[in-house]
C-alpha cells in the first residue's frame, strides 16, 4: 500500500508535517526560508483544507522539479541500453508479499493484544494456616488476557485464568464507549462488577496477598457475573467528579483464588459453589456511586457507595416448594491517595465498610430417609457487618511498605466474628516484575473440614511473584 | 419483567436526564481551551496562541513524565479541551491514553484538528535495535521522547502547534502566524547566543542518569559517554557505577544530570568522579526558575556553561 505523502512517523497523528528537523542546523540558513510567513501573512503551513494554496503549489512546484532530475538521471542510463537493445523490459520485480496486497488468509493485522500473567505464591505458616491452605508452593494463576477492536463500535475483552485445579473463563465482555453519547459507555458479557475498590480487580493487581476477608466472606472475593452494566461520568466543578454505574445479571456469584481467607479453595466451578440461573425477574442488580477529589495538586479522595440486590428462588423440600432466597450487599469505601510525582512515591489509606443482609435456607431431614414429606424448609435471614483498612507508604516507585486489618460478623451467623491483621512488602524490579512478602495472623477463621465447621487461629508467611508479559492496561483507578 | 419501581428503571431515567443536558463548548470569540501535556508546550501554546487561547499543562514539570497519576482534574481538563496537545513518541503513554479514552472528547480524539502531537516531522534520536522489554522495561521503542531539550527542534514543536491552531481556528490565521514568527525570531537569538556561549564546550563529556538529553547534546556539540542506569528502567549495580566512575575520570567529565527522583545517585557518583551532579526537570515548569521554555533552556545552558570541563 502506497504511504501518505506526508506521513507521520508517530502513531495518531495526520496532521500536516513539518520539515524534518535536521540536527545542528542553523535555523537562519536559507533552506528554512520556506517557512517563514508569505507576504501579507499567507500561512506557512496550510490546514488540511486549504492545501492548494499558493505555499503548497510553490512547494510542490520545487518538488516536482526535483523529482523530475532525480528520474532523469536515474532513467538516462536505462534509456541509453534500450536504444541499443530491442530485448522487451523485464516485468517489475516483486518487491515483497507484503506489499502486493492481499495473497495471506491468516494477515495478522488486526490481532488483538495479549498479556499473559503469572501469579505464584508460596506459603507456610502454622498448622491452622496449613490447614487452611498456606501450605507450600502455588500456580494461583496464569492468566492471558486478549483484547482489541471489534469495530468502531465495540471493543471486546477476554481474560481466561488457569489455575492447579481448572482453567476458567474470568471474563468475556463487549464494552461500547464511542458508540454511546454524552460519556455513557456499555459493558455486556461476563465480567467483573463494578462494585467497591478491590472486588473488580483481578489477585495479581492487588496491594495485598488476597483480597479483604469482608470481600471474600460476603461477595465471595471477586463478585462476578453475566449481564450488563451500564456506565457514566460527570464532572463536579474543575477537580472533581461523579461516577455511577448499574447493572443487571443473570448469573452473579463470587470467584476468589485466595490463598488464605474465608474464600480460600471456593474458585469458581465448584459445583457446590454454582450460583443459581436467575428468571429474568430475578435478575440481581448493582449500583455503585463514587466521586473523585483533587484534594491538593498531588492527592485525592474518593468517595464510593455500592449495592447488590440478588433475589433467588430455590427448592425447598421438592421442586414444588420454590422459595424466595435474597441477597443484598451495601457497601462504602473511602480512599485517599498522595502521590510524590518527583519519585513516584506515596502514600494510601483505604477502607471499606459492608453490610451483608442475606437469606439462608436449612433443609431439616429430620423424618423417614429418603421421604420428603416430613422433611422440613426453613428460610432464615441474617445481617451482618464488616470492614477492612489498608495503609501503603512508597517511598519510591519501586518499593512499597503497608499493613492492613479488617474484622467481619459471618454473614451466616452475625454471633460470630473473624479478623485479620497484616504487614506486608512490595519490592518491583521493574513495572512487570514483582515480589511481595506479607505476613498475616488470622482469628477464628471459618473453616469446614470434613462437615465440621471449626475456627481456625492463623499465621503465615507468604511470597508472592507476579510476572507480566506482553501488552498492560494503564486503566483509570477509579 | 423488570417492574417500574425496580432500582434499575430509577437509576436509567436519572442518567438518561443528565445526558440530555447541554454540553458546554468553545463558541465565538471565546478563546481555545489548549490542554497540553507538558509546561513546555502550555508555554509556546501562549506564545503562538497569544489572547486566543488558554493553555494549561497537565503536568507541572517536575514529574516523571511516563508515569503521571490520573488525577480527576486531569480528566475534567480533557473532557472540556478544545485542543490537546502532547509530545508523543511514547512520552504519555502510560497514563494519557486512558484518559483520553474516558474523558470522550470528540474535539481532541487523535486523528480530529484539535489533537495536536508535536512529534510530526521529528527525527527521533536512541530509537533501540532491541524493541523488546529485554533492552530494560522503560525501553522505548520509537526512540528517545525529549526532543523539546533541542532548541532547534523547538522551532518544529512551534510549526506543528501552529499548524493545529489553524486547523481549529482558521479564522485567526493572521494574528497565529505573526505570534509564530515572532516566537521563531526570539528563538534563532536566543538559540545563536546559548551557541556562542557552549561554543567553548564543543566535544565535552557528560554523564546523565536516563535516557534524556540526546537532543541537548547534539544541538550543542557534546557527548554523553555514559549512563547510570545500565538499561532504561534498570537500577544500576555497583559494579556499573564503578564503570561509569571510571569513565567519567577517563573522559573528564563535567556534569551527571538527573531528574529530582535520583538526584541522591547523581551526587554520590559525581563526588566520586570530580564532576558535579546537576539535578534538572525534562521540560519547563509551572513554577520558580524554570518556568517558561526560553528560561529553562537558558538554565541548562548556564549550569552546563558553569559546569562542563574542556
Amino acid at each position: 500500500m502506497a504511504s501518505e505523502p506526508n506521513s507521520s512517523r508517530s502513531r495518531g497523528s495526520h496532521r500536516p508535517v513539518s520539515p524534518r528537523s535536521h540536527p545542528g542546523r542553523d535555523l537562519r540558513s536559507p533552506d528554512r526560508d520556506w517557512l517563514r510567513p508569505y507576504p501579507g501573512g499567507a500561512c506557512p503551513i496550510p490546514p488540511h483544507h486549504h492545501r492548494t494554496n499558493s505555499c503548497v503549489l510553490i512547494r510542490g512546484a520545487r518538488l516536482a522539479i526535483a523529482l523530475l532530475i532525480l528520474c532523469g538521471a536515474s532513467l538516462a542510463p536505462r534509456l541509453a541500453a534500450q536504444e541499443t537493445d530491442p530485448t522487451p523490459p523485464a516485468p517489475a520485480q516483486r518487491v515483497g508479499i507484503g506489499d502486493l496486497g492481499q495473497t495471506t488468509v491468516l494477515d495478522g493485522t488486526f490481532n488483538p493484544a495479549f498479556s499473559f500473567v503469572g501469579d505464584f505464591v508460596a506459603s507456610w505458616g502454622n498448622e491452622d494456616a496449613r490447614e487452611a491452605g498456606a501450605d507450600g508452593f502455588l500456580v494461583r494463576t496464569a492468566e492471558l488476557g486478549i483484547f482489541g477492536a471489534v469495530d468502531d463500535a465495540l471493543e471486546f475483552h477476554g481474560v481466561v485464568a488457569y489455575t492447579e485445579e481448572e482453567v476458567e473463563l474470568e471474563e468475556a465482555y463487549a464494552i461500547a464507549r464511542d458508540w454511546l453519547p454524552h460519556r455513557f459507555s456499555l459493558k455486556g458479557g461476563r465480567y467483573n462488577v463494578d462494585f467497591g475498590k478491590q472486588s473488580a480487580l483481578h489477585d495479581h493487581d492487588l496491594p495485598t496477598l488476597d483480597k479483604p476477608a469482608v470481600l471474600q466472606e460476603y461477595l465471595g472475593g471477586t463478585l462476578r457475573g453475566t449481564g450488563a452494566e451500564l456506565h457514566w461520568w460527570s464532572p463536579l466543578g474543575d477537580t472533581s467528579l461523579f461516577r455511577v454505574s448499574g447493572g443487571i445479571l443473570q448469573d452473579a456469584d463470587g470467584d476468589s483464588h485466595a490463598v488464605i481467607g474465608p474464600a480460600a479453595g471456593h474458585e469458581h466451578g465448584d459445583e457446590e459453589e454454582e450460583s443459581p440461573i436467575r428468571d429474568v425477574e430475578d435478575f440481581a442488580a448493582t449500583l455503585r456511586l463514587t466521586t473523585l477529589f483533587d484534594v491538593t495538586e498531588s492527592s485525592t479522595l474518593q468517595f464510593g457507595a455500592s449495592a447488590l440486590h440478588a433475589p433467588t428462588s430455590v427448592f425447598g423440600v421438592d421442586e414444588t416448594d420454590e422459595r424466595d432466597i435474597d441477597q443484598a450487599v451495601l457497601g462504602g469505601d473511602l480512599t485517599w491517595t498522595c502521590v510524590d510525582e518527583e519519585t513516584g512515591g506515596g502514600l494510601t489509606l483505604q477502607g471499606e465498610f459492608l453490610h451483608s443482609d442475606a437469606d439462608f435456607g436449612t433443609l431439616d431431614e429430620a423424618g423417614t430417609p429418603g421421604d420428603p414429606v416430613d422433611d422440613s424448609f426453613t428460610v432464615m435471614g441474617e445481617s451482618a457487618n464488616g470492614f477492612y483498612a489498608l495503609a501503603e507508604y512508597r517511598p519510591s516507585r519501586r518499593w512499597g511498605f503497608g499493613a492492613s486489618g479488617g474484622v467481619f460478623e459471618h454473614a451466616e451467623d452475625a454471633d460470630e466474628d473473624t479478623s485479620d491483621i497484616g504487614v506486608f512488602v512490595t519490592w518491583k524490579r521493574s513495572e512487570f516484575n514483582r515480589l511481595r512478602l506479607e505476613v498475616r495472623s488470622y482469628a477464628d477463621l471459618p473453616h469446614e473440614d470434613d462437615g465440621i465447621e471449626e475456627p481456625l487461629d492463623c499465621f503465615a508467611v507468604s511470597l508472592q511473584w507476579t510476572v507480566i508479559l506482553g501488552s498492560h492496561g494503564h486503566g483509570l483507578d477509579w | 419483567m423488570l417492574s417500574m419501581n425496580h432500582p434499575l428503571c430509577g437509576l436509567s431515567l436519572a442518567l438518561i436526564l443528565l445526558a440530555a443536558a447541554p454540553s458546554v463548548s468553545a463558541a465565538g470569540d471565546e478563546p481555545l481551551r489548549v490542554v497540553t501535556t507538558t509546561p513546555d508546550l502550555a508555554d509556546l501554546a501562549r506564545r503562538i496562541g497569544g489572547a486566543r487561547v488558554e493553555a494549561v499543562s497537565l503536568t507541572s514539570g517536575t514529574e516523571d513524565f511516563h508515569a503521571v497519576r490520573a488525577r480527576p482534574s486531569l480528566l475534567v481538563r480533557l473532557s472540556r479541551a478544545d485542543v490537546l496537545i502532547e509530545m508523543g513518541l511514547d512520552l504519555e503513554h502510560s497514563w494519557l491514553p486512558a484518559l483520553l479514552q474516558s474523558a470522550r472528547n470528540d474535539r481532541i480524539r487523535p486523528g480530529t484538528p484539535g489533537f495536536i502531537n508535536v512529534s510530526s516531522g521529528i527525527v527521533p534520536l536512541e530509537v533501540p535495535d532491541d524493541k523488546t522489554r529485554k533492552a530494560g522495561p522503560d525501553n522505548h521503542p520509537q526512540g528517545n521522547p525529549h526532543f523539546n531539550l533541542s532548541p532547534t527542534r523547538a522551532r518544529t514543536i512551534a510549526d506543528n502547534i501552529l499548524a493545529g491552531f489553524l486547523a481549529v481556528a482558521p479564522a485567526h490565521r493572521e494574528e497565529f502566524a505573526e505570534n509564530h514568527r515572532r516566537f521563531v525570531a526570539e528563538l534563532e537569538t536566543r538559540l545563536a547566543g546559548w551557541r556562542e556561549r557552549l561554543a567553548p564546550f564543543r566535544g565535552a563529556a557528560f554523564i546523565e542518569h536516563h535516557s534524556s538529553f540526546a537532543y541537548f547534546a547534539e544541538e550543542f556539540g557534546l557527548r554523553i559517554v555514559a549512563k547510570l542506569e545500565p538499561k532504561p528502567g534498570v537500577s544500576p549495580s555497583p559494579d556499573h557505577l564503578a564503570r561509569v566512575v571510571e569513565i567519567a575520570k577517563q573522559e573528564r567529565v563535567g556534569i551527571i544530570v538527573a531528574r529530582p527522583a535520583n538526584a541522591d545517585l547523581a551526587k554520590k557518583v559525581a563526588a566520586e568522579c570530580g564532576a558535579t551532579a546537576v539535578v534538572l526537570p525534562l521540560s519547563s515548569t509551572t513554577e520558580g526558575d524554570t518556568a517558561g521554555y526560553f528560561e529553562y533552556i537558558e538554565h541548562i545552558v548556564a549550569l552546563f556553561e558553569k559546569s562542563l570541563k574542556r
